[in-house]
């Protein structure tokens, strides 16, 4: 893929003082992290392995959208590549994300289709869920 | 030919450079001065700069901070919750952690859309009222205590999207469970009596709600969200201005020192971190007001369907529900025993349950619970049953409302893109040995 800078002309201007304020906004979130977490920053890499896959789509999501929030986010969706791809736009118009390079965003769209498609089900929280109780499933599996 | 290029082997050879032709970001001698042209991606170095920065690229990039572990994390003031997200903070209530009748707020749940403010005190802080009002007004906290009649109030609280897990194909969001929901005791003053105050003009036709947490790009002018209800709402008297929280201060992830607490309906209309309230004379159009966020068709729509944004209409009251809280699902009853008390909660946005029956045999046969009336109009409501099992086994107990307007909870929730208003019937596992 190329990566051209003339394609990102007004970078520059758009995005203006935003990152003052990210500086800010991130420090804060840093306050809530217990020092176990916290501590987790010395390492040299970061504890993201549990990102399914690899590859450029993987390292693009990883890296941008977990600038704004967490992967946790992302990692509970089940979406077909068309609903990944309004949410990219909703992402784009909405909430601030810089337009990915086509490429990128292809790249993108491929990986989260691939990983996070309808059939993944939303289950990556913290812990099983307690007992769902909304689904078609069992609760206790036989014993 | 000239072989193109990855983003990750343009960071990975020289980050600085990419970020440049990436997104336009410039490094100053400081390392800050990656700030000062920052796009989006630029959050991730700045909290490589906030703290000690001495990775390589492009792990430098991603925040270690948010790593993707939320096992560690932890919110001062709750515990027992199951969350979600950190960033933004999203967790929720194990439905045994919602037994009491008035939750505690260690266990109340946590939605937030943005960044919460740094400053949570009281002093200082100002509600504004202002738009189709007579008089713009601004009080300090103990202006508003002050001036209006103080009341207390059990009062249900849900997310628009609890149960949004149980949806298939999956819906987009937040994948809460159950556990989006609180019935807390909340003290303030009324909203009406605060828009009276003002002097409510003819053409105000609906509430806008502003707050002072700020969004996750990092972006002053966008907001995380602003919500409002139509005018009727805000004058009923159990739309509250609050800044008590079952006596105590608000928790600061539940919007202190001042939010609303608009009952029944969808939780992000209860603005928190509240600080101004405008109305208005068209339906407010602030952020997470249009849809599809917290609308649904007003049609039955295929699961998994696109459904234009026409054809959407905004929340507004909860749908009947119920939640089993005791015992916590898995149970495994005594050898020998077979009777089993359950208990839990009912509820109904901006109605009253008037049945609630619970079944064991897979919804084939019901039993009426006993059901008591809400405390104050929009507490959820107490149930319990007594059951006895006829044999030993696996036992699921299912839980069904009913409400005033003889709406019953369903098997199966109807699909809407985004997830909201699943209040199929709860169920718990029960294992009865011998």
């Amino acid at each position: 893929m190329s990566m051209d800078a003339a394609r990102f002309p007004d970078r520059v201007g758009r995005t203006g003082k935003r990152g003052v304020v990210a500086a800010a906004v991130c420090a804060a979130a840093l306050v809530l992290l217990p020092p176990a977490t916290a501590s987790a920053q010395n390492d040299d890499t970061p504890a993201i392995e549990d990102m399914p896959g690899d590859g450029e789509g993987k390292w693009i999501v990883q890296s941008w959208c977990s600038a704004c929030h967490s992967l946790n986010i992302v990692k509970q969706q089940g979406m077909t590549r068309h609903r990944w791809d309004e949410t990219l736009v909703w992402m784009v118009n909405k909430q601030g994300m810089p337009d990915l390079p086509d490429d990128a965003r292809a790249t993108v769209l491929d990986y989260l289709a691939e990983h996070f498609g309808p059939d993944h089900r939303p289950d990556a929280t913290f812990g099983q869920p307690s007992s769902t109780g909304i689904g078609l499933q069992p609760l206790m599996p036989p014993q | 030919m000239r072989k193109d290029r990855g983003l990750r082997e343009l960071y990975e050879q020289d980050p600085i450079a990419a970020d440049e032709a990436v997104f336009g970001r410039r490094t100053g001698p400081d390392r800050r001065g990656f700030l000062k042209g920052a796009g989006l991606a630029a959050m991730g170095l700045a909290i490589g700069g906030a703290i000690p920065f001495s990775r390589t690229m492009p792990a430098g990039l991603i925040p270690a901070a948010l790593a993707e572990s939320v096992e560690d994390f932890v919110i001062e003031g709750k515990n027992g919750l199951r969350v979600l997200n950190d960033k933004p903070v999203n967790a929720e209530t194990p439905p045994h952690l919602l037994d009491d009748d008035v939750t505690p707020i260690a266990h109340y749940f946590i939605r937030n859309n943005g960044v919460p403010p740094e400053s949570t005190s009281p002093q200082g802080w100002r509600l504004t009222v202002d738009g189709e009002v007579n008089e713009t007004l601004n009080f300090a906290i103990s202006e508003l205590a002050d001036r209006f009649e103080v009341v207390t109030l059990r009062l249900q609280h849900e997310c628009g999207g609890n149960g949004r897990a149980g949806f298939n194909p999956p819906a987009s969001g937040n994948q809460w469970t159950t556990g989006a929901i609180g019935n807390a005791e909340w003290t303030g003053v009324r909203m009406r009596d605060v828009l009276n105050a003002a002097g409510v003009k003819d053409s105000a036709i609906y509430t806008a709600h502003h707050g002072a947490d700020s969004h996750l790009s990092g972006d002053p002018d966008k907001v995380p969200i602003s919500r409002g209800v139509p005018i009727w709402k805000a004058m009923d008297p159990h739309t509250l201005i609050v800044w008590r929280m079952n006596g105590q201060d608000i928790h600061p992830m539940n919007g202190a020192p001042l939010r609303i607490l608009c009952p029944g309906w969808p939780g992000s209309t209860s603005q928190k971190w509240l600080t101004r309230i405008q109305l208005r004379d068209v339906v407010h159009d602030g952020t997470k007001m249009s849809a599809p966020s917290y609308s649904v068709p007003y049609h039955s729509v295929q699961p998994g369907a696109d459904v234009a944004e026409a054809d959407f209409k905004i929340i507004e009251s909860m749908p009947v529900k119920s939640l089993i809280t005791s015992p916590r699902s898995g149970h495994h009853l005594p050898t020998g025993h077979r009777k089993l008390r359950v208990r839990g909660h009912a509820w109904s946005g901006d109605d009253v349950v008037t049945k609630m029956e619970v079944s064991y045999d897979f919804g084939a046969t019901w039993v009426t619970a006993d059901l008591h009336a809400p405390p104050n109009p929009y507490s959820w409501q107490r149930w319990e049953a007594e059951l006895s099992f006829p044999t030993k086994g696996y036992y699921e107990i299912w839980a069904r409302a009913t409400n005033d307007r003889g709406e019953q909870q369903p098997f199966i929730p109807p699909w809407n893109p985004k997830g909201y208003l699943n209040n199929a019937m709860h169920r718990i596992a029960v294992m009865v040995p011998a």
